[in-house]
């Protein structure tokens, strides 16, 4: 009898009821709502694709950095400066970048056209020039080759 | 239950559950980040670029050497370029230029090889590539960018002067004499080839897992990529030169395209491209518009790459197959595109609409 009575006592004290109540739901929804959002913060180059990464246009001559500027822009950017055989003008447009003149008689630069992901370069040999794209943060990129023969 | 017997259950309750949310978070954000670690190879990854032998080169390399594997490969290129150069003044290739018809140069071991090598190559093509080709392209200004389409007497003149066969090569010796004033020596259709394989050879002494190079658009890829899988070249579309026209999927290799798109001049609305024929002494009038060479040996690659597109399609076609030790990538003047057989499953064409034509190893 003793024993009963003890079991029945620690039954009325370990064993609430349970019931949903309003934290439960502030709990629940505060874990989808974090898991989502770090979803989509992870995610988000492949949700929304490359144009959300922020990409910026270098020019170089001789290796030093001339001009840099984001590739994606609502104005049109140009820049001159003086290479070693005369003036060289690149522009940037519409998420484009070119050099649009330069002053050698190759002309071998302003024929490559315009360059709008990374990899892609724009060389003049006569004034030791590039203009390239690279990711602003530094980080490497996918890219759907890793080297171009040309 | 009582109020106060709720509410000491709901802080834990808030508290465990906003706790897992936050492992949650953390666990997703990890997952995410170490996915796109892969590409960028933790382990370590240099790239170097810089102008040499008149073009623009990029050297990379992955792995804990990789800083000094680059600064190996620059100081080859140059020290390369120093022996190989026909316009650095006391080149031993100047030198040899200087004394045609003169005396006999004593060369280095390294020089004599690569010369006899290319003498080797003029041969084996019948001269569609030919390293005594100089005297013709400094005279349309192709040496010196000062560009003029000289006159047929003038270049009658000077076509006797490109001759390989008559470069008199001495192995005891390790002399090279060229028989006649004016003759000339210029290895620039071979040298970068070269450059790319003694530069690949030199970064492997590095701890190194990988390395890629470009000089001035002559690609090299060697090692494992750290994602474990195959290297992609891309081939660059004549029309477009920053589009391509397919992607390669392959081991180590050098992959190497010549075309007219990228060097030449106009005068008068015709086109004249950096490319000679050396049996007439103009620029190639070839039906290929770009001619990719694929193989292991970067020599090889730079100089057929020359000599195949100087030869034309059926020439070219009929060399492939009486050597059949490299691949290639043909397109021709009508856009079609045309690669063996045995590249088939590794070369992925680009949405360009350009035909692709098969071509077997034995002919039909």
């Amino acid at each position: 009898m003793r024993i009963l009575r003890e079991k029945r006592e620690t039954k009325k004290i370990y064993t609430p009821t349970f019931r949903f109540c309003a934290a439960d739901a502030v709990a629940i929804a505060g874990v989808i709502l974090l898991a989502g959002l770090s979803a989509l913060y992870v995610y988000r180059t492949f949700l929304f694709g490359s144009p959300s990464q922020s990409l910026e246009v270098i020019f170089t001559i001789d290796g030093k950095t001339v001009y840099s500027v984001p590739l994606q822009s609502n104005e049109v950017q140009t820049f001159t400066t003086t290479g070693d055989l005369g003036s060289i003008t690149v522009t940037v447009r519409d998420g484009e970048a070119a050099i649009t003149a330069a002053d050698c008689p190759d002309q071998i630069c302003v024929r490559t056209g315009r360059i709008s992901t990374v990899g892609q370069a724009v060389v003049c040999l006569p004034n030791h020039a590039v203009l390239r794209i690279e990711p602003a943060d530094g980080s490497e990129t996918s890219s759907a080759y890793d080297i171009m023969a040309n | 239950m009582g109020k106060f017997a709720r509410a000491r259950i709901l802080w834990p309750r808030l508290i465990c559950g906003l706790t897992s949310a936050l492992l949650l978070t953390l666990t997703v954000s990890c997952a995410g980040t170490s996915g796109t670690a892969d590409t960028s190879a933790s382990s370590g990854m240099k790239s170097v670029d810089f102008f040499a032998m008149n073009t623009y080169m990029t050297i990379t390399a992955y792995g804990p050497g990789a800083a000094d594997a680059v600064a190996a490969g620059e100081a080859r290129v140059y020290a390369i370029e120093n022996e190989f150069s026909r316009t650095i003044a006391d080149s031993p290739i100047k030198k040899i230029e200087e004394n045609a018809g003169i005396s006999p140069v004593v060369v280095s071991q390294e020089v004599f090889d690569l010369i006899r090598e290319a003498v080797s190559y003029s041969s084996d093509t019948s001269d569609a590539f030919d390293l005594s080709i100089a005297p013709i392209m400094d005279l349309w200004g192709f040496t010196d960018s000062n560009y003029r389409v000289p006159t047929d007497a003038e270049i009658d003149a000077v076509l006797p002067l490109v001759a390989a066969d008559r470069i008199v090569l001495d192995s005891k010796a390790l002399t090279v004499y060229l028989p006649e004033p004016g003759m000339a020596i210029d290895l620039g259709g071979i040298a970068k080839g070269y450059t790319s394989d003694q530069v690949q050879g030199e970064m492997q002494k590095y701890d190194i897992t990988a390395g890629m190079l470009s000089l001035g658009g002559n690609v090299a890829v060697f090692g494992d990529k750290s994602d474990g899988t195959r290297w992609k070249v891309a081939i660059a579309d004549p029309d477009n030169p920053t589009s391509y026209l397919g992607i390669l999927t392959t081991d180590a290799i050098s992959v190497i395209t010549s075309g007219g798109y990228e060097r030449y001049f106009e005068k008068d609305g015709k086109r004249y491209i950096h490319i000679m024929d050396p049996a007439t002494g103009k620029p190639a009038e070839s039906d290929l518009v770009s001619v990719t060479i694929i193989t292991k040996d970067g020599v090889q690659g730079d100089a057929l790459s020359t000599a195949l597109f100087v030869m034309g399609r059926e020439k070219a076609i009929a060399y492939y197959r009486s050597h059949g030790d490299f691949l290639f990538v043909l397109e021709d003047s009508d856009g079609v595109i045309y690669i063996p057989s045995a590249l088939a499953g590794d070369f992925v064409a680009s949405d360009t609409g350009k035909e692709i034509v098969t071509v077997t190893a034995e002919g039909t």
